[in-house]
């Protein structure tokens, strides 16, 4: 089961970023009839796992159980929707939790928080889509509880959550566990969503990172993309072109490879933080190159350069045909995992109002035509450079 | 009890040979991915860390040569991803990839493991954005403290003298795990034809010495990390020893989920780490248990006498019946749901030698169920007792600076 609501990063307004990560902590500090840490406690103690994740345009709280306590947990998860108990203590609590999360996730690890943390940064003007919310904002601590009770007041009502069930669960049984649970949470208007639209940017910008802990240089280049809800099909050809600069090394950028970086180690391309179908738009497109030493790999001439390539030599069968097979069966491994299946559910549950088109994801990646992802990667290539550079300073 | 897991009784379905390399079949018609496993032991021992991230980036460079140089439109489809993934135990290769090109992906895996290795190893070779991993130091430091000659480890070889993958890579004894949409036979097959001249022993591995109780406290420096780190190791019942289910079941209790002892106090009850963990792990010198708490810089103390704290408590006041049973539960379920997905059940057939029955599960799950509350005490005294648990401590200072054989 996952449970996913309308809230995120871009949801935070100016102040108080990290609030929507608090949240999800919060949420496992005690219903109107569960205690404190219970949650995750019963669903374990019944064979399960759970875990919850914030994202830039949601927050998902998703279990895997034996279907004989399916009951149980719409009774856990309803409880939590209904009301979360929430004390000024518990907030301080989950906060020293959040700050040793970060802490080890990121602060204090090599690359940490790269290039995550700055790269939306580097791509947009507006607030929402610009500032992380990942993060140890002390000013959270001043927060008054009426505040972050109004938080959750409104964001965490039905009306703007989405519940996918996947498994062998008997349907009868699971609507009439949901109708007796979720089905008698107070439901209030879904609130308006924050207005994330931007003009696409027109100059270069450069962000410089000093990072103690990363052993080398590595540099990331962000771009926009269309609008993954609207037009979808589009969208996925850049996720092909993703696909081609880093997972080919007779297109991408370790084709040029060949021709001698020794600079150059890892390379990365992808769309989205977690998975491309999680977001609304404005989205994100992103390249990271780590350096292999302590030189600074040319990177805009490597990506421009492979986009250039990809813009003009028109891919033929046999290279549209293996980049098809790489991004179909991605998901396919993605979706043998029932939490990934009700994760995926979600976010198009909510975002895309289709979960449906899940199914008709494989078709849409066979019908990817060349001249598609050509296009593709015209269109990143006319865009100026957005960088990320993070500087070793540590060792 | 839990709810059987679908997969479960593909079991019954299960194809094996005891052939050179080993090639175990589990066919599941659920969609086009397969999964492969190769477990492939190593004839020379790698001296250090970074030996065996250069043999997996020279595996991984030759695949992506290899197989493009090669390519038929059937691999290309298939959308392979491989990963090479080489430690002190042996190389384990991982692919995920749609069953058009099944055949195809075996036979140029075959190609790849058997190919001279055209790179020059170098001291830069190593991928830069690979993260350093605290937790998988402080493995390394135990297991290498509770191994008496630590012969396994001693070779100074370098990966780059090495001409052929023959000479590492002990492919007759290895074994290769299929699960999905595959045919036993044909894959046999293409083993044989592929790999009839290069399954030769050349010389056996290096004997290991098993795991004995090293009690003490290990400091040593991270320089490089800010994180910090207090790990308890100690040997533990091996696979096939009529302990490890009440082992695995005290695990979990002192530390190995959110219901734990440790996860409670440390992270609900005080705020003082994200996530520890606590689990036992099969390695070829024994079966190591290990509670790891990273923390933030300079809270190394408090967080070990905090743990200490919960050491004294699980041991003076042991889990009841119903704790047990919840704990009994949930390691009975994360085995269950860990054989959801084609990945879970090819790990899992992976870590069982030398043939696993396909009655195997039921087995294990017969055992957990039958461990009590006295089983769990008695095995707290000895998984968690002074004289069994050594103290690993990564501190972000270079304070101490102790070299890896010094004993507390």
């Amino acid at each position: 089961m996952a449970v996913t609501y309308g809230v995120g990063h871009r949801s935070e307004a100016p102040g108080v970023e990290g609030l929507a990560h608090l949240a999800e902590h919060l949420m496992f500090e005690g219903s109107p009839n569960y205690c404190r840490g219970e949650h995750m406690f019963q669903i374990q103690a019944h064979g399960g796992v759970c875990n919850a994740y914030t994202g830039r345009d949601y927050t998902q709280y998703f279990e895997i159980f034996p279907t004989d306590v399916i009951e149980l947990v719409c009774d856990l998860e309803a409880d939590r929707m209904r009301q979360v108990e929430v004390t000024a203590e518990g907030i301080h609590r989950q906060l020293d939790v959040i700050s040793a999360e970060v802490a080890e996730t990121i602060a204090h690890r090599p690359y940490g928080g790269f290039p995550d943390l700055h790269i939306a940064k580097a791509i947009f003007e507006r607030y929402e889509n610009a500032h992380s919310g990942f993060v140890d904002n002390p000013a959270l601590r001043d927060t008054s509880l009426e505040a972050v009770l109004e938080f959750f007041r409104k964001w965490y009502t039905p009306s703007n959550a989405v519940v996918s069930v996947v498994g062998a669960v008997d349907p009868e049984r699971l609507f009439a566990a949901a109708e007796r649970t979720f089905g008698v949470v107070p439901i209030s208007p879904p609130p308006l969503q924050p207005m994330l639209d931007e003009p696409l940017p027109t100059s270069k910008r450069s962000i410089e990172v000093d990072h103690p802990f990363a052993p080398h240089p590595a540099v990331s280049l962000g771009f926009r993309v269309p609008d993954p809800i609207t037009d979808l099909d589009r969208y996925l050809a850049y996720q092909a072109v993703a696909s081609a600069l880093a997972g080919d090394p007779t297109l991408g950028i370790k084709a040029r490879l060949r021709h001698g970086d020794a600079t150059v180690g890892k390379v990365r391309a992808k769309l989205c933080d977690v998975d491309p179908l999680e977001s609304r738009n404005p989205a994100v497109f992103r390249v990271e190159i780590y350096s292999s030493g302590s030189g600074y790999p040319n990177v805009e001439d490597l990506v421009f350069g492979s986009l250039h390539r990809l813009a003009t030599d028109v891919l033929d069968e046999d290279k549209t045909q293996a980049l098809r097979g790489r991004l179909t069966s991605a998901p396919a491994e993605k979706l043998d995992s029932a939490i990934n299946r009700a994760r995926i559910f979600g976010w198009l549950g909510l975002l895309h109002d289709k979960p449906n088109i899940l199914w008709r994801l494989p078709g849409r990646y066979g019908a990817l035509s060349p001249w598609l992802i050509s296009n593709a990667a015209k269109s990143l290539s006319a865009q100026p450079v957005r960088s990320v550079t993070v500087h070793p300073t540590g060792r | 009890m839990m709810t059987e897991a679908p997969h479960i009784s593909a079991l019954d379905h299960l194809a094996q040979d005891a052939g050179s390399p080993r090639l175990v079949c589990l066919p599941i018609q659920r969609g086009p991915l397969v999964v492969l496993k190769w477990k492939i032991p190593l004839f020379r021992s790698m001296g250090s860390v970074k030996q065996l991230s250069d043999l997996e980036t020279a595996l991984g460079r030759l695949w992506l040569e290899m197989s493009h140089e090669n390519r038929s439109s059937l691999l290309g489809r298939s959308g392979a991803r491989l990963s090479f993934t080489a430690s002190f135990q042996g190389m384990a290769v991982s692919a995920k990839f749609l069953n058009c090109g099944t055949l195809e992906v075996v036979r140029m895996l075959c190609q790849v493991l058997t190919a001279e290795l055209p790179y020059v190893m170098s001291t830069t070779s190593r991928t830069a954005s690979h993260s350093d991993n605290l937790i998988g130091r402080a493995r390394e430091a135990a297991l290498t403290i509770m191994v008496a000659n630590s012969n396994f480890r001693a070779s100074q070889d370098d990966v780059t003298s090495m001409q052929r993958l023959h000479d590492v890579l002990d492919l007759a004894r290895s074994s290769i795990m299929l699960v999905g949409p595959v045919h036993y036979q044909a894959v046999r097959t293409v083993l044989d034809d592929e790999l009839s001249i290069s399954c030769h022993k050349f010389d056996m591995p290096p004997s290991v010495d098993s795991l004995r109780p090293a009690p003490g406290v290990f400091e040593f420096s991270s320089p490089s990390r800010g994180n910090e780190l207090v790990m308890l190791a100690a040997p533990a019942p091996a696979r096939g020893d009529p302990n490890l289910p009440a082992a695995e079941v005290a695990t979990a209790l002192f530390g190995g989920w959110h219901g734990s002892r440790l996860f409670r106090h440390l992270r609900d009850r005080c705020g003082l780490t994200y996530g520890p963990f606590c689990r036992i792990e099969h390695h070829a010198e024994g079966a190591l248990f290990m509670a790891a708490v990273p923390v933030k810089p300079g809270n190394n103390t408090i967080v070990l006498h905090e743990v200490c704290s919960v050491v004294d408590q699980t041991i003076n006041y042991p889990p009841g019946s119903v704790e047990v049973a919840a704990g009994v539960r949930f390691v009975a379920g994360t085995l269950v749901i860990s054989l959801d997905t084609l990945t879970g059940l090819a790990s899992c057939l992976a870590s069982l030698e030398p043939r696993p029955g396909p009655s195997f599960v039921n087995d294990q799950l017969t055992a957990l169920y039958a461990v009590t509350a006295a089983d769990v005490a008695r095995t707290n005294e000895r998984l968690l007792g002074a004289h069994n648990v050594s103290v690993v401590l990564f501190e972000s200072e270079c304070t101490k600076n102790r070299q890896l054989d010094t004993r507390g």
